[in-house]
């Protein structure tokens, strides 16, 4: 044994010491002449488990035992079994996502959405309650309008679209089908409508020719760049509140589509602070880059310059756009550029970083708004991802997941430079838990994210070191 | 006395700490295993002997962990009071790195270390309990261990 071994198994006897148990033989025969148990009076943690035991247990138990046969008699990849075992049973009835504070700090805004076994195919909703948890109101539902439904992952970071102000809101409607892919998968024609948040004074914004998406206002909250889809490319354009002034500002990504996922939006097209430019992702030099342009349409700027093509597919909601810091200097982004493309340290395809390479470890970097001082802030064979910069600019909120994928994830923080990288969210008893879409509060003093370590997806509340951990949601079956 | 009360009777801590850190609670975990003796006991005549009777409770322990820890897992309570907050001293700190590190681990990995580690089982027993080959368990060990030693050095440097 190396002394890591010799350290691992002392710190195993602290975190899992030996346990005083006393044998019970007789229990044992009990149980297995079939006698019915009353667990709920052997365990004071069962009572809960009762009320919510019908629903869930249909969709995970079912899945469980077929998935556990499988996944501990397979000798298949360890992601293929980790995805078996935690990936479609911990699926719930509802999720929430994409938790945003309001301006004044004194509400929350989040999203639900509806799964099954396989996927959260389900309407997305909008949701609103005060900074407490308390007075939760479906606003989806107040407003009259329909949820959108469509594929999604459980972490899915559906938008809100809530202007700075939280006086508007945009969204998107969806009307007909424009096209149907071989596995059956459909994409819908869509257009960007705006509201006030009460409800009143709809109208649409953009007429798409086949989909517009992923609108984003501007600090002043006069404009919004949002992306269309037209003939497999997507474009950042930039119109007025009033619909006015629609503008082409550049070329964003070819659409390579995906069945299951919304890939031709993942432009996440981002105003930088004081509203003058915008940052994107694009695929338009060939590579996966991001990309600034002024919101006028000049002085369009690759910032990253990637060498290799292997870059990551852009997902749809993965958080991982491009964000400005506070005073407008620089971006922070996820790549797995790394691992990636002849020239860097890990070698081109066929090397001997092939499988790392495969498994997409993403990595958190941070480059100048002028293309300046592009550099790595996260590196370890796990994803990092859906960078969010403190208020103040000093920290970045992170998440970091056990794998290659966006699950059994937990919240981080760290230094701006990348120091100090702290696990907000540690856990013994959720190890499996994915915690995820961390959000600053507007003074910086508390974030909220969103786990599963309940079972369903909710929204918690903790402050900024950590501690004070809350649950403010209690979302109940499916909506 | 029969070899399952007595491999009972002796190893009850073993098959408790590793069903404990499988479902991450000790009442659940020791209730896995007086299930899965009971598993044994009822399906005592389907053993046939072409492997140690060990291994072979073993794996009913560990498929009753898992099934259980599924089972309840919507339940789990956070501990408020105490383990929530990222702990600053030196030992702490290696062992919420660990802990992590565990967290972060892959289930086989995980369930391998834990019958190495807990159990203190040979490759073999291992592997009877897995349902995999003895490579396997060797392999994965040995993955488990680097990515182990490459959390280290990260949290070193």
């Amino acid at each position: 044994m190396t002394d890591v071994d010799f350290e691992v198994v002392d710190s195993f006897e602290r975190i899992y010491p030996a346990p005083a148990v006393k044998a019970d033989w007789d229990d044992v025969l009990k149980r297995a002449g079939g006698r019915p148990r009353d667990r709920g009076s052997r365990f004071g943690w069962e009572q809960g488990a009762r009320r919510s035991q019908g629903r869930h247990r249909r969709h995970v138990v079912v899945v469980v035992a077929t998935a556990l046969v499988v996944a501990v008699a397979s000798a298949s990849a360890f992601g293929t079994v980790r995805d078996l075992l935690f990936g479609e049973s911990r699926s719930a009835p509802i999720w929430a996502g994409a938790p945003t504070w309001s301006p004044d700090g004194r509400r929350i805004a989040f999203v639900t959405v509806s799964c099954d076994a396989q996927a959260c195919n389900g309407p997305r909703e909008v949701h609103v309650m005060n900074a407490d948890g308390g007075g939760q109101r479906n606003l989806t539902r107040e407003w009259g309008l329909k949820g959108p439904r469509g594929p999604a992952p459980p972490e899915a970071d559906e938008p809100t679209f809530w202007s700075p102000d939280w006086r508007r809101i945009a969204f998107l409607r969806e009307r007909g089908v424009f096209h149907t892919f071989a596995d059956g998968f459909q994409l819908r024609y869509a257009d960007v409508y705006v509201m006030n948040s009460d409800g009143s004074g709809r109208r649409r914004l953009t007429r798409s020719p086949e989909m517009d998406g992923d609108p984003a206002w501007s600090p002043d909250g006069r404009r919004l760049a949002f992306v269309r889809v037209r003939g497999g490319r997507s474009d950042i354009y930039v119109v007025n509140r009033d619909g006015s002034g629609l503008r082409r500002l550049a070329h964003a990504i070819a659409f390579r589509p995906m069945p299951g996922s919304s890939s031709g939006f993942a432009a996440n097209p981002a105003w930088s602070p004081e509203g003058q430019r915008i940052a994107f992702m694009s695929n338009r030099d060939g590579k996966d880059d991001i990309f600034v342009v002024n919101a006028d349409g000049s002085g369009l700027r690759n910032l990253t310059r990637s060498r290799g093509n292997y870059y990551k597919p852009m997902y749809w909601g993965s958080g991982d756009g491009p964000m400005w810091s506070p005073d407008g200097r620089k971006i922070v982004f996820t790549s797995d550029r790394l691992y990636h493309g002849p020239g860097t340290r890990d070698g081109g395809p066929g090397g001997a970083n092939e499988a790392r390479r495969r498994a997409r470890f993403d990595e958190i970097y941070v480059v100048g708004a002028d293309g300046s001082g592009l550099r790595r802030l996260t590196r370890n064979s796990r994803s990092d991802g859906s960078p969010v910069w403190s208020p103040d600019g000093r920290k970045v909120l992170f998440t970091r997941s056990s794998g290659s994928v966006y699950s059994d994830s937990d919240v981080y923080v760290m230094n701006a430079d990348g120091r100090g990288q702290r696990n907000l969210t540690p856990s013994l008893t959720h190890p499996f838990a994915t915690d995820t879409m961390p959000a600053w509060s507007p003074d910086g003093r508390k974030i909220l994210f969103v786990s599963n370590r309940d079972g369903k997806g909710e929204v918690y509340v903790m402050k900024s070191n950590g501690s004070g951990l809350r649950k403010l949601t209690q979302l109940k079956g499916e909506n | 006395m029969d070899e399952l009360e007595s491999l009972y009777r002796a190893d009850l801590p073993r098959f408790v700490r590793a069903a404990a850190a499988i479902v991450e609670d000790e009442a659940i975990g020791r209730d896995a295993v007086q299930e899965a003796f009971a598993k044994a006991v009822r399906k005592r005549a389907s053993f046939k002997g072409e492997a140690a009777l060990e291994a072979w409770v073993w794996r009913i322990v560990i498929n009753e962990a898992l099934a259980l820890r599924r089972r309840h897992a919507p339940e789990y309570q956070w501990p408020t009071s105490n383990g929530s907050a990222p702990s600053t001293d030196y030992q702490g700190e290696r062992e919420g790195m660990v802990r992590a590190w565990v967290a972060s681990l892959p289930e086989r990995q995980r369930l391998v270390v834990f019958l190495r580690y807990f159990a203190d089982l040979d490759y073999r027993s291992i592997a009877t309990a897995l349902d995999v080959e003895v490579g396997t368990v060797s392999a994965t060990l040995a993955t488990a261990h680097a990515a182990l030693r490459r959390a280290y050095e990260e949290a070193l440097r």
